[in-house]
């Protein structure tokens, strides 16, 4: 076999792609005039215009290595009329919203299975998480009717807010929270002062329109030209109806502060909520306990790097040599990949990266045996190296073939916390693959090509006798 | 070296390894992390040594079934029954205020029993699952006593890391025997290490095989063995620097992590060369077709 030229390139071409992507960092500090060092502003983003590419760079730390709170929630006592898929599903975008309107950066809201959701909330600890997700509360409009509050009615409200006006009683529109697809904190353009938008969907919108209709044919100051809005069993807002409201969308004014109005706003988001939601799980990990984990890991990791290649160098010397070369091109593309693709990296994940390091050199091991019994069964070096790379491909195949079949698994049965190991060692192993078959042969073909590499005491064998 | 010809003393030594912690697994069980158990666990920091006796005191008063223990001198590990949220934000707020707490570099973690439950059936069910489809690859790529001897090797890995496991949480009552998730992928881990290493000798077995030699199917094995000796010793090596690199340095919430792929890595080593490969003699001895 020789040296093939576009194998060659192919190499090189990936090598430089995966530093640029590992070094993206500097380059993006350097194109936005960001000191080298210190904290960075902004994500590091790659935009190339012409082919409509834009993608951060930068690696997702999981929860575990950079601290905050993860919670595993789960929706029960779903009301009647909603399945329990979409009951998550609204309550997923729900929760997404709370978590957005309290700015918190990088946080996730996912649904997991068929009655969870996953909340991920970077720097957070639990005792804000607990406040961002708040009591669950259920809204509804009523509207007053003359005549005298029976026990029902009783029951579902605050008695003193039922009573409200003597000879008027509340009557339920038929319009829930349920119905609000958003409310969110907005400023009256003519007075300047906090109040609160919400939008309904076409069923919440009809409803509401037909609803201010018939109010508006009440004269104001009349209880029955009023819109009584009832967070759970409290009376929150009473409002008057002054036009019909028909464009789907409202806004509650009335004395609000701007903070009143923004916990309003939580709360009518909230206010729709399907069910009942509790914790199922919850992990809280501290900043600072995150990030001496991961320099713990990053410390091992160069440590067993600097062993492993110093034991290769001693142990099969010239060839030692080039595994050391592709051990790194591989670390660095196995980084580039993580850091191109998004892939969080948690604590097990970092797990399965360091030790698919040693399944990557494991190939250059086994090659490297194969080589040395070749050669010491008199080959020359061109054809022992191809006869070792060769020989040892079938033990590499089968052997990563296995631990994918592992990773497989362990990918689309695991837990989240395992599902990152899983991603992570298979990537160490796919490219572990390449490094040892691709880069690790053409290296040493090349070696094999030039004289002075030739002498076999470089590759830890002594010239046969009977050769 | 005749690794083949001393098969009966390997499977003693291994055997002297598991059965301690087949009984102490039978009799004793095993140290149920909350992953598994169900429960609140606060890994508390403090900025200032704090004895895990005090904490415990502390926790008693709350009579959520504590037991707090000591991990490092500025540390305690405090596991609880499952706590409302309520109770949780109590006790967290009187921790806070009687200890020197250092929440930045504490964590917490609460499990409900559902998903604990879930857990347990998904730990198991993985490795079966893995196992078979090893089984159903080797028995394309070799056959299926191969496949057998393989899964083999990796139940003697299994039993000695859950024995071993089983004996660190019970009879020495160390945080570190603690089953939990990472165990679990420490476990999966080891047995993908385990079967890639005797994939390894049963490729050479099977080259051998293909060459005709006067060498019996005994022989053959262990020149095979013999033959990849250097590879074994020297990728096991390797994983191992690093693994115990991870492990002097490891906080203790993974210490146990590191542990189990360290005892695991070792296992697996030495039941590729010194079980597996023996088993598919006994195996030829007992049905030589």
């Amino acid at each position: 076999m020789r040296v093939d030229r576009r194998l060659l390139a192919l190499i090189a071409v990936i090598a430089v792609l995966a530093l640029f992507i590992d070094g993206f960092a500097y380059i993006y500090r350097v194109t936005t005039n960001q000191p080298l060092t210190g904290p960075i502003r902004g994500v590091p983003t790659l935009n190339i215009g012409f082919l409509g590419f834009s993608q951060q760079i930068y690696v997702h730390k999981g929860l575990d290595l950079q601290g905050g709170t993860h919670l595993e929630l789960e929706i029960t006592g779903v009301r009647s009329g909603t399945s329990v898929s979409e009951a998550r599903d609204i309550a997923v975008a729900i929760i997404e919203r709370r978590v957005n309107s309290s700015g918190y950066a990088e946080s996730v809201v996912r649904p997991e299975g068929l009655n969870r959701i996953i909340v991920e909330l970077p720097g957070v600890d639990l005792e804000q998480a607990k406040q961002i997700l708040g009591k669950t509360s259920y809204l509804t409009i009523w509207k007053w009717e003359p005549g005298t509050v029976d026990a029902a009615t009783l029951q579902q409200l605050n008695p003193a807010d039922a009573q409200k006006y003597p000879g008027y009683k509340p009557v339920f529109t038929g319009i829930d929270g349920g119905m609000i697809t958003n409310a969110s904190r907005s400023t009256d353009p003519n007075t300047n002062l906090p109040d609160v938008t919400i939008s309904f969907n076409s069923k919440g919108s009809d409803l509401f329109c037909a609803f201010t209709r018939d109010r508006v044919t009440h004269p104001q100051g009349d209880p029955q030209n009023k819109l009584a809005i009832f967070i759970d069993k409290s009376l929150v807002e009473d409002a008057n109806v002054i036009s019909e409201i028909c464009g789907g969308s409202a806004i509650i004014t009335g004395g609000f502060t701007a903070a009143s109005a923004q916990a309003l706003a939580i709360q009518l988001n909230s206010g729709s909520l399907p069910g009942t939601i509790s914790i199922a799980s919850a992990t809280e990990v501290g900043a600072t306990l995150g990030a001496t984990t991961v320099k713990l890991s990053l410390l091992a990791g160069a440590f067993g790097l600097s062993i492993v290649i110093l034991f290769m160098l001693l142990y099969y010397r010239l060839p030692g040599v080039v595994a050391s070369i592709a051990l790194l091109l591989y670390a660095g593309i196995a980084l580039a990949i993580f850091k191109l693709f998004g892939i969080t990296l948690t604590l097990a994940g970092l797990a399965g990266f360091i030790l698919s390091i040693g399944m990557a050199v494991d190939a250059n091991v086994l090659i490297f045996e194969r080589l040395k019994e070749e050669l010491r069964a008199g080959r020359t070096l061109g054809a022992a190296m191809e006869a070792g790379v060769h020989r040892a491909w079938p033990a590499i195949r089968d052997s990563n073939i296995s631990t994918l079949i592992t990773c497989f698994v362990l990918y689309f049965f695991g837990a989240p916390l395992i599902k990152g190991f899983a991603i992570t060692l298979a990537i160490g192993v796919g490219v572990s693959m390449f490094s040892a078959i691709v880069t690790t042969q053409q290296f040493l073909q090349i070696l094999a090509g030039l004289r002075p590499a030739r002498r076999l005491a470089f590759y830890g064998v002594r010239a046969p006798k009977a050769a | 070296m005749n690794i083949v010809g001393r098969r009966n003393w390997y499977f003693l030594l291994s055997l002297a390894i598991i059965l301690p912690g087949i009984i102490s697994m039978a009799f004793l069980g095993f140290r149920l992390g909350i992953d598994f158990a169900g429960g609140d666990q606060y890994n508390l920091a403090f900025t200032q040594p704090v004895q895990a006796s005090a904490v415990q005191k502390e926790m008693d008063t709350f009579n959520v079934e504590a037991t707090a223990q000591q991990a490092g001198p500025n540390g305690v590990l405090v596991t609880t029954k499952p706590l409302s949220l309520a109770q949780e934000t109590t006790i967290r707020a009187d921790l806070a205020k009687k200890f020197p707490l250092d929440p930045s570099r504490s964590s917490y973690a609460q499990v409900g029993p559902t998903i604990a439950r879930e857990l347990v059936v998904g730990a198991g069910g993985l490795i079966v699952i893995a196992s078979i489809l090893i089984v159903i690859y080797l028995s394309i790529r070799f056959n299926y006593k191969f496949a057998i001897a393989a899964i083999l090797a990796l139940l003697h890995d299994v039993f000695v890391l859950t024995g071993i496991w089983s004996i660190l949480g019970k009879v020495f009552n160390s945080p570190l025997g603690e089953i939990n998730t990472l165990f679990v992928t420490a476990a999966l881990t080891v047995i993908g290490f385990s079967v890639h290493d005797t994939i390894v000798i049963f490729d050479r077995i099977r080259e051998n095989l293909r060459q005709a030699s006067r060498l019996t199917f005994e022989q053959n094995v262990n020149l095979s063995i013999i033959q990849s000796l250097a590879r074994s010793l020297n990728t096991s090596m390797t994983v191992v620097f690093v693994l115990v690199a991870l492990f002097l340095i490891s906080p203790t919430n993974i210490k146990g992590f590191t542990l189990a792929l360290l005892i695991g890595i070792v296992s697996g080593t030495y039941s590729s060369i010194f079980n597996a490969s023996p088993l598919l003699v006994v195996w030829r001895r007992l049905d030589p077709r």
